[in-house]
């Protein structure tokens, strides 16, 4: 009887996930292996900026630095695939680390100039670090392999990347009903009552780069391998904003918005080819609606979410305290962005 | 000896006194009113106990540390609570959270057994929330646990606010106008339980207070600031023929010409 509208779902779009390659050919395993880069992207977006409230318009940096850590350890090192992917992870964490001290003393607008200088810099560098990176030749990524098996089809890289996928998005989940992701949300409802109820500031914003950074390396390290050439314009500015709007755009409290959001980013362009320079007009209207009126594509599910608590109502035994009408926790997931108290300013 | 002690605590905001030369200690099991007009300093004191400002000089002794030199989560975890004077709600969050966070400190575990949530994480979420469930129950607020708290009436937020302070047994707790908007009712149950928190708990309270009935009957000693610097200090009755205090709040003879 527990029946649970989150689990259902998760259970039907894993196995659409699962199936969906068998209907599509190579060009549709590109795509949904696009996707699922993104998604990871987009869930590093989740914890920054949907738990943490920070901003961030350089993550293509960690992108590229995820990319390249992981493509010249392969390369360089001869390090196995999987431990590059780890070591690029955690390459992109300590950057973001590193990106948390400004974080500390600066928000909103200047925070997000902070970030966007982070990218320039990281773009140029590996731009000019000619014996590293190759430069304007650019890198040639060997293809991913796994024990000895190399995945030469983007068929099977998409299940490596489905998995890595659920792995992240489990870890982000843990974190979000953590107390260290919990603390997180509390700084960014109100800092001084966060501060005033024992929670470090630093140590959070910190875990929230270093995590968000974490998952966007991890990503691009999977990145350079679906594409097999890295080149430094591959991770422009453009890329860090179409990262956050496309995070935006999915929603930002849900891991399911997440996927959606990369859904978004990669066939958006397949979808608007017609349009032609009407797509940019088109990009521009959806991100505006989301921002202003939805929190994300994924909040147009919410009114069959309440239709089917309503509906789970009504056929609970009355008296059943887990499905007890009128509790709370509806109002809480239909609106969890109450911003004014507006009715006690007087006071 | 006293828990806090207060010696000489000065701040300008660039170049505007705020704080002039404030000496004053707070005993264990003492309510200690802070009194005065409007800008007198009251709230910009309770910051710098509480570490949101840091003064120019002086020191702030509680539990032998220098309170000036620590930053706010530190001296909130010392056992130093406080609440706001236009309250700082974790407003999209239910009212259960609210007072959970206000005891999460005690209960962070390292980041790694967070991310993979391991039995101990989990345990230890599990003892928050028993906790937690334990401070809803005593301040009355089981009933709205679930409720999120920008939706509450006023009242009953400031309440939120006292019992996430309370979550984190404080030895001092710092009440920036605890009663500020509430009905005489409800000031009172306030009051209340301000004395009961003295009297069962052991608490020492600092209270910022413009009612001025809820000061005369809680408060064994008061203090009264006006213009950043402390014009008296007393019992309320010392305080109340203090003619510092009338000169404060009604102003010279001459002013009334």
């Amino acid at each position: 009887m527990s029946l649970n509208l989150r689990t259902l779902c998760g259970a039907v779009v894993l196995l659409f996930l699962a199936v969906i390659p068998f209907g599509l050919g190579n060009y549709g395993h590109y795509l949904l292996a696009t996707i699922m880069i993104y998604a990871l992207v987009a869930l590093s977006f989740n914890v920054l900026l949907g738990i943490g409230g920070q901003i961030s318009i350089g993550h293509a940096a960690f992108w590229a630095i995820g990319a390249y850590a992981c493509a010249l350890s392969v390369i360089k090192l001869g390090l196995p695939f999987l431990l590059g992917v780890a070591f690029a992870g955690i390459m992109a964490a300590l950057f973001g680390a590193l990106v948390a001290l400004p974080a500390l003393r600066v928000q909103g607008h200047y925070l997000a100039i902070a970030t966007l200088g982070f990218a320039l810099i990281v773009q140029q560098v590996l731009f000019e670090w000619e014996t590293l990176t190759g430069g304007r030749q650019g890198l040639f990524v060997p293809r991913p392999s796994l024990f000895g098996f190399e995945l030469t089809s983007d068929f099977s890289y998409y299940y490596l990347l489905l998995g890595v996928f659920l792995l992240i998005a489990w870890i982000t989940g843990n974190f979000a009903h953590s107390f260290t992701g919990r603390s997180l949300a509390a700084l960014r409802m109100s800092t001084v009552a966060a501060e005033c109820c024992g929670i470090a500031r630093p140590r959070h914003i910190i875990i929230a780069f270093a995590m968000s950074a974490f998952c966007t390396g991890i990503s691009g390290a999977l990145y350079g391998h679906l594409l097999g050439h890295l080149s430094t314009e591959t991770f422009s500015l453009a890329v860090s904003l179409s990262f956050l709007s496309m995070a935006v755009i999915g929603g930002l409290h849900s891991r399911a918005g997440a996927l959606l959001g990369g859904a978004y980013l990669a066939l958006a362009p397949e979808v608007l080819r017609e349009f032609k320079d009407a797509q940019m007009v088109i990009y521009g209207v959806t991100l505006v609606v989301c921002v202003q009126f939805l929190r994300g594509l994924i909040s147009l599910l919410e009114p069959v979410q309440r239709a089917f608590n309503s509906l789970r109502r009504r056929w609970a035994r009355p008296g059943h305290p887990r499905f007890a009408p009128g509790t709370q926790d509806v109002d809480a997931r239909d609106n969890p962005r109450i911003k004014s108290r507006d009715a006690h300013d007087g006071a | 000896m006293a828990l806090l002690e207060i010696s000489r605590l000065s701040l300008a905001f660039s170049g505007l006194r705020a704080l002039a030369d404030i000496s004053f200690d707070i005993a264990e099991r003492e309510i200690v009113g802070l009194i005065g007009p409007n800008g007198a300093g009251k709230s910009t004191l309770i910051n710098c106990i509480s570490g949101l400002y840091r003064p120019d000089a002086g020191q702030i002794y509680f539990a032998a540390r220098d309170l000036s030199r620590c930053t706010p989560h530190a001296i909130a975890a010392m056992g130093v609570r406080r609440t706001f004077q236009n309250l700082q709600l974790f407003q999209e969050a239910t009212v259960r959270e609210n007072v959970t966070l206000g005891l999460a400190y005690r209960y962070q575990s390292n980041m790694w057994s967070d991310l993979f949530d391991v039995p101990s994480a989990r345990r230890k979420r599990t003892a928050a929330r028993d906790e937690a469930t334990g401070i809803l129950a005593d301040c009355g607020l089981s009933e709205v646990s679930e409720a999120i708290a920008a939706k509450l009436p006023y009242g009953t937020q400031k309440s939120v606010e006292l019992a996430r302070a309370l979550a984190g047994h404080p030895q001092l707790l710092l009440l920036d106008e605890p009663t500020a908007g509430m009905n005489p009712q409800e000031s009172r149950r306030v009051a209340e339980t301000v004395r009961g928190l003295r009297d069962h708990e052991g608490i020492s309270v600092l209270l910022i207070e413009h009612d001025m009935r809820v000061i005369m009957s809680l408060c064994d000693r008061i203090i009264v600031l006006d213009h950043g610097e402390k014009i008296a200090e007393g019992s309320p009755a010392e305080v109340k023929r203090a003619p510092a205090v009338m000169r404060a709040y009604l102003g010279d003879e001459g002013d009334h010409a």
